[in-house]
């Protein structure tokens, strides 16, 4: 599984003409060992393949060939072509590998990188089926400092589907995790599959570290028709485990401009332009590269006198920071610039060390002359009143309370909600004027005037009423009552008393 | 009113030392800008520029239109970045203080009764008093929430590690992170853009 995954991520990262081949860690000697090249993405035929040729190893190519092409996700298609090789290494020690060439029919060529493999008697550790190893490189190292925790897992059978241990909680993560996978032999000159896990690391307080854990695995007892492995079985193993020491950073000899950078730290300094006219100005950068450059304050820069400096804005980003000034200087000659230099920890030494820019030197050159005539009379030279002098912002006066207050901060928010408030409601009263006072209905003021012997209401409510009224009788009965009323009002006479019984049935009929 | 002659009286006579604990209290009572003003400016007469960048930060944040508040941080050299105000500049004077207020009162209603009676000539007025208050409202209210905070004691900018880096003076003015404090320290960035901790005591927000 682990070592289906290397391969599939191999192929997969790979883009043009690829020359692959996965050299064992360790070689028995004067033991043949069958390898194989893979040539990915070839853009011809093969022509030839040249192995490598060094003191002390034979190489020979076998007939075994393949191929195969595949489809990535991406829709591009992958070719890989496999071809194999028998290699025999008779001297003991290390060996460093050349390249091996590969070459097409179409005149290009392709290179494997250059290897490094060690021949000698098998590993003695690895007995059994699995063995786990993890550790730290180095095992001792400063807050911020990047170390590596490296995990190895040998398999002679079975096969693994998860990691047995994972960084520290505390860890700081500085990259991706990277796997290879090397194949190895142990004291019997039997060969494992060695996958290598590495993350690269940090902490950010001291203190000791300790992975530890237990490496499931499967081994299956065989295979059926279709190559899928029968009567699984799950074990473990224990981990080698990893000891780190995280050291707090030194105190002796620590500069007092040390900002907590890890080396390797670069420094460089570079002028815009290095040769200006007087009233010209140029830029002054000063550039420091290095991991948590973020945490380095600008730097301070002291120049000759009649040099003006203004710092802009610094250039940052992952692993560099500049610092950029304007430089204007006031007379024509050399400026000598000064040697900026950053105080940083240097874990190869373990102690504190400088990375310094080199000084610089910007010339300076005189305007050209323009001449210059002046007509007219000189008007005499003011003395001078008082000695000017640069001045800087000065603090006001108290105010002594006597300022007025500040509008709160919700203030126009409420205003505007207030405002909306009475708008609205002014827009609602105004309508309502306009509208009039509501007046009851007809048949209602008829009766109440009626009621009340108020003879000219009850016939001007008569009047209003008569035309709503749908029936014949109601009509009838509107001009029986106007005529009594009537007769009531200029006659003199009393009203009769069914009056108000008509001007009810009246009201409720309309 | 009497006792706030007397806060200033020691100062008058040249002990602003003296006068420092009264305008401080009275800032903290009244939380008026001016008196947070009187109190930085004489933090600052007492060559406590710690006290006084805090003082006149928050000064600045309660009436962040004036510029006194401002010119005094510069006097004691403690620059505040340009904020919106300043980018702004005239388009958000009528939006400011009790102008903005009454422009936005006049905008309700405006926009209220001409919605309300169906007056295009209202709505129009209520617009454009909105559109004159808004630059100066949200501007201020941009300037206020900017996270700066003042050094109040010399200290050191740390590193992640706990290592102490570049020396911060008292008086210094600070970006606030957004992050969680961490182990009593927050993070900072400095004028110069450098990155790291400070403890918390030693910062006033």
């Amino acid at each position: 599984m682990v070592r289906t995954c290397a391969l599939i991520l191999l192929t997969g990262a790979l883009g043009a003409v690829e020359v692959v081949v996965e050299w064992p860690e360790l070689m028995a000697p004067n033991r043949a060992v069958d390898l194989s090249i893979r040539i990915v993405d070839a853009p011809a035929a093969l022509s030839a393949i040249e192995l490598p040729n060094a003191d002390g190893v034979q190489s020979q190519l076998l007939n075994s060939v393949s191929a195969s092409s595949s489809v990535g996700s991406d829709g591009r298609r992958t070719s890989v072509e496999e071809r194999a090789f028998r290699m025999v290494a008779s001297v003991e020690g290390e060996l460093v590998l050349p390249p091996i060439t590969v070459r097409f029919r179409d005149g290009t060529k392709a290179e494997s990188p250059p290897a490094t493999i060690r021949v000698g008697p098998g590993d003695a550790s690895l007995v059994g089926e699995v063995v786990a190893v993890a550790r730290f490189v180095p095992d001792r190292i400063v807050p911020g400092e990047q170390t590596e925790l490296v995990y190895t897992i040998y398999l002679r059978r079975g096969d693994v589907s998860e990691l047995g241990i994972a960084p520290p909680a505390d860890a700081i993560l500085l990259g991706e995790m990277t796997q290879r996978a090397r194949t190895t032999i142990d004291a019997d000159n039997k060969q494992w599959q060695g996958t290598t896990f590495t993350w690269p690391l940090t902490f950010a307080e001291p203190g000791e570290r300790r992975v530890v854990g237990q490496q499931k695995y499967e081994v299956a007892k065989g295979y059926d028709l279709f190559n899928r492995p029968i009567q699984v079985q799950r074990k473990a193993v224990a981990i080698k485990p990893a000891t780190l020491v995280v050291e707090s950073l030194p105190s002796a000899g620590r500069p007092d401009d040390f900002h907590g950078l890890i080396g390797p730290v670069t420094a460089a300094a570079t002028l815009e332009r290095e040769r200006i006219t007087v009233g010209e100005g140029t830029a002054f950068t000063f550039a420091v590269s290095g991991r948590q450059v973020d945490l380095l304050p600008r730097p301070t820069l002291t120049l000759p006198a009649g040099v003006t400096a203004y710092p802009r804005d610094v250039a940052a980003e992952p692993g560099r920071r500049a610092f950029t000034w304007d430089l204007v200087p006031a007379t024509a000659g050399d400026v000598a610039l000064p040697a900026l230099s950053v105080a940083y920890f240097d874990p190869a030494s373990r102690g504190y060390r400088r990375a310094a820019s080199e000084p610089l030197t910007l010339q300076v050159v005189p305007g050209r002359d323009q001449p210059l005539t002046v007509v007219g009379r000189l008007a005499p030279r003011p003395e001078p009143t008082a000695t000017a002098r640069a001045t800087g912002p000065t603090l006001p006066p108290p105010l002594r309370g006597a300022a007025p207050p500040a509008a709160p901060p919700w203030l126009a928010a409420i205003g505007f909600i207030v405002g909306a408030l009475v708008g609205g409601g002014a827009a609602v009263v105004g309508w309502m004027r306009a509208r009039g006072p509501r007046t009851p209905p007809p048949g209602a003021s008829l009766a109440k005037a009626v009621e009340a012997g108020d003879l000219d209401r009850a016939a001007e409510a008569l009047h209003l009423l008569t035309p709503r009224l749908r029936d014949d009788a109601s009509r009838a009965l509107a001009a029986r009552l106007a005529e009594a009323v009537d007769t009531a009002r200029f006659g003199g006479a009393s009203l009769p008393g069914e009056a108000l019984r008509w001007a009810r049935q009246l009201r409720d009929r309309s | 009113m009497a006792a706030a002659e007397d806060a200033y009286a020691a100062w008058e006579r040249g002990d602003p030392a003296a006068s420092l604990a009264a305008l401080s209290e009275r800032a903290h009572a009244t939380d008026r800008w001016d008196a947070w003003l009187d109190a930085g400016l004489a933090a600052a007469a007492a060559g406590e520029r710690g006290q006084a960048a805090a003082a006149l930060l928050a000064a600045h944040r309660r009436a962040p239109e004036r510029a006194e508040p401002r010119q005094a941080l510069a006097a004691i050299g403690a620059t505040l970045p340009p904020g919106w105000l300043d980018r702004l500049g005239p388009i958000a004077w009528p939006g400011l203080g009790w102008s903005g207020a009454a422009l936005a009162t006049l905008a309700g209603l405006a926009l209220a009764f001409g919605a309300a009676r169906r007056r295009g000539r209202w709505i129009a007025i209520g617009v454009l008093a909105a559109l004159a208050a808004a630059p100066g409202q949200i501007a201020s209210w941009r300037d206020r929430r900017v996270p700066l905070a003042a050094i109040v004691a010399d200290t050191h900018l740390y590193d992640s590690a706990g290592a102490a880096g570049a020396a911060l003076g008292a008086g210094t003015l600070v970006e606030r992170d957004a992050h969680q404090p961490w182990a009593g320290r927050r993070l900072v960035r400095t004028p110069d853009g450098a990155k790291g901790y400070v403890a918390a005591a030693d910062l006033a927000e």
